[in-house]
């Protein structure tokens, strides 16, 4: 496919992004290792669409997130925003273009200033671009407010003031004030009860259909990305595992690690009952991930080339990608069969 | 203490806090039973009452600003709220124990964990030093800690999340109670751990007899975990019933709103609305008249904004507290 039929489907794309975190020991504070939180990475994000993005906690997820922002510098790899690598912007080009991209965090309660107002919170995204003057501003913050289903007299009101769940909207609607096109939205609603947590999915995907937003939903909760997400991607140890459409993924999981993730989620049914695959012991530490595929350690199905082979990530199906040697030919077809 | 089919009765509990002259009525006329052998599934959202409601089982409420202004609690034939702290004491951690959320702010950062659960064992049973050690191991063991002699001397710190709580309920378990009470023990686990730890303290269960009282927010491990389900909402028990019945045919509306709220994983269609519930869970010091879920309620009709619902019987076994019911 040519680079710029490329860049008018897919909105991101990052090709074998790596982040490596240093530990410092010693006297001079030399690096003595490492957290490979991210450790070559390729996905590419269409544009319109939710990507879904799960795995355990430590797997990188939220790392990969924010690289895919800049707002870490990878150690090695490339990102593509609209077909231009952005990792050769200088500040300025790096300034306007955060305009395209925004993220909503996870705790609701440390990511508003607890000393701004509703007004200077999610105006000051307009501020700091430059953006109308002080009148113009506020009728702006009106109207996201508006958007978000929150109400007029909240200008003036303060972050404490709010419930969770409204705080989430803030988020929101800060988020939304610059009109990007992509929402990284890392564990968005994890922090929120459930009766809540369905009233901001359910805002996100009006919002997603009024703006035509691109997502990047990060999240460990297996059946709410599911219900978000166009396409999904399974991260384990720093790499993606699988990537497949949401409904091929959950349905036909081909890589152990989907599978055990998928029969591992408690469903809130009892008369479903489920053969669990229960995975031995916990995830490796990313500061010395285990030689061959990463999962090795845990599979129920590893063979000798599993610790020492890297598998790829290759295309099983169609439009179907997972890193194991023996994908399609290991494990439940269908893990969430009665 | 003789074997009775009800382990644990409670009735008419209301636990109140008193803060800056306003009163929160965090457990109000509480009513839930539980079988020996059984577990009960205790589920509501954020501040609905449920962890208050297993402080004050064992007695863990603090004093002030908590009060447990009335109810009776009887464990195997005693009401625990008519005695001494003294023989409280003596119950508390060994015919009734607990587990909690965060297992690492839960264990001592100082002592090694083998310590820890040997300190239970010798205060309640008045072991030696050996013997307990023994038991630990024992102990270890059973919860599926591997090398679990060695691992008695680790600090909480040198374990993972997931053995961490392994830890938790070898102490929990270690004094052979009749009541295991589980507050959100898997929440700040991953998946494929708490789906360790759930299989775990179902083969325990299994083994040693005791009964489970088991508190969550997440519907899913309520299903896989209970026999009977208590559905909380702003200090009150909304619904009552037996699992199967409680996610099949479920009829308050906060249990019908709850369950419609969540996706289903291998159900779900994107593009499909979730039927959220409108408005927020209700300040406990400033609550509805009524029915306290009368302003979010599709349901509502205007008595239910005057008239404070009952717990009415629908079959035996199943109860709701809504006027539709009357």
């Amino acid at each position: 496919m040519p680079e710029t039929e490329r860049a008018a489907i897919f909105l991101v794309e990052v090709k074998d992004l790596v982040k490596h975190f240093p530990i410092r020991g010693g006297v001079f504070l030399k690096e003595v290792a490492s957290v490979k939180a991210v450790d070559g990475v390729s996905l590419s994000i269409r544009e319109g669409e939710t990507m879904g993005l799960v795995g355990e906690s430590g797997c990188g997820k939220t790392t990969l997130g924010r690289l895919m922002l800049r707002l870490e510098e990878p150690t090695a790899g490339e990102i593509y925003f609209q077909g231009e690598n952005i990792l050769t912007f200088g500040p300025s080009r790096m300034r306007v273009l955060r305009r395209e991209m925004q993220i909503v965090f996870q705790d609701p309660f440390s990511s508003l200033n607890p000393r701004k107002t509703v007004a200077e919170i999610v105006g000051e995204p307009l501020l700091v671009h430059g953006i109308g003057n002080r009148r113009e501003r506020e009728e702006r913050v009106l109207s996201l407010l508006e958007v978000v289903g929150l109400r007029r007299e909240h200008l003036r009101r303060y972050p404490h003031q709010f419930s969770g769940g409204q705080r989430q909207r803030l988020g929101v609607a800060r988020a939304l004030a610059l009109n990007p096109r992509l929402i990284v939205c890392d564990e968005a609603v994890s922090a929120l009860d459930v009766s809540i947590q369905a009233q901001v999915i359910n805002l996100l995907q009006d919002l997603q259909g009024e703006f035509g937003l691109t997502y990047l939903f990060i999240s460990h909760d297996l059946s709410v990305v599911e219900h978000v997400s166009n396409r999904v991607a399974v991260m384990y140890l720093g790499k993606i595992v699988e990537i497949a459409a949401s409904e091929e993924l959950y349905t036909t999981p081909l890589h152990p690690y989907t599978q055990a993730l998928l029969s591992a989620s408690p469903i809130p049914d009892p008369t479903t009952r489920r053969q669990r695959i229960i995975l031995k012991g916990d995830v490796p530490s990313p500061i010395d991930p285990p030689s061959g595929c990463r999962f090795h350690t845990r599979c129920l199905y590893a063979r000798e080339i599993c610790s020492k082979d890297e598998p790829d990530l290759r295309e099983v199906e169609r439009d179907h990608l997972a890193s194991c040697f023996f994908a399609g030919q290991v494990g439940t077809r269908s893990s969430t069969a009665a | 203490m003789g074997e009775r089919e009800h382990l644990l009765e409670i009735r008419n509990l209301r636990t109140h806090f008193f803060v800056r002259g306003h009163v929160a009525k965090a457990v109000d006329d509480v009513d839930l039973t539980i079988q020996s052998g059984q577990t009960l599934g205790l589920v509501g959202e954020s501040g609905c009452g449920k962890s208050v409601t297993a402080h004050s089982i064992i007695g863990l409420v603090p004093q002030p600003p908590g009060k447990i202004v009335g109810g009776r609690i009887i464990f195997d034939g005693t009401d625990l709220l008519e005695l001494p702290e003294a023989r409280m004491r003596k119950i508390r951690g060994h015919w009734i124990s607990m587990i909690f959320q965060e297992p690492m702010t839960s264990l001592n950062p100082v002592y090694s964990v083998g310590d820890q659960v040997a300190e239970v064992i010798r205060l309640h049973e008045g072991l030696s030093r050996r013997e307990a050690q023994n038991r630990v191991i024992e102990m270890f063991q059973l919860v599926g800690i591997p090398a679990a002699e060695k691992r008695t001397n680790d600090y909480p710190h040198q374990m993972s999340g997931g053995m961490r709580q392994r830890v938790m309920i070898a102490m929990a378990l270690a004094c052979h109670p009749k009541l295991m009470i589980a507050d959100e023990p898997t929440t700040a686990l991953d998946v494929t751990i708490q789906a360790q730890i759930l299989e775990l303290m179902n083969k325990l269960k299994e083994e040693t007899r005791a009964s489970i009282l088991f508190i969550t927010h997440n519907l899913g491990v309520i299903a896989e975990m209970a026999q009977y389900v208590a559905v909380m909402y702003a200090g009150k028990i909304m619904e009552y019933a037996d699992v199967k019945t409680l996610f099949g045919q479920p009829k308050h509306p906060y249990t019908v709103a709850l369950l419609h709220s969540i996706p289903v994983l291998g159900r779900g269609v994107r593009g499909q609305r979730l039927s959220a519930i409108s408005g927020v869970v209700p300040s406990l010091l400033n609550l509805p008249a009524g029915c306290l879920f009368s302003d979010r309620c599709p349901d509502a009709f205007s008595d239910c904004l005057r008239v404070e619902p009952q717990m009415y019987e629908l079959d035996p076994n199943h109860t709701a507290r809504c006027l539709k019911y009357a």
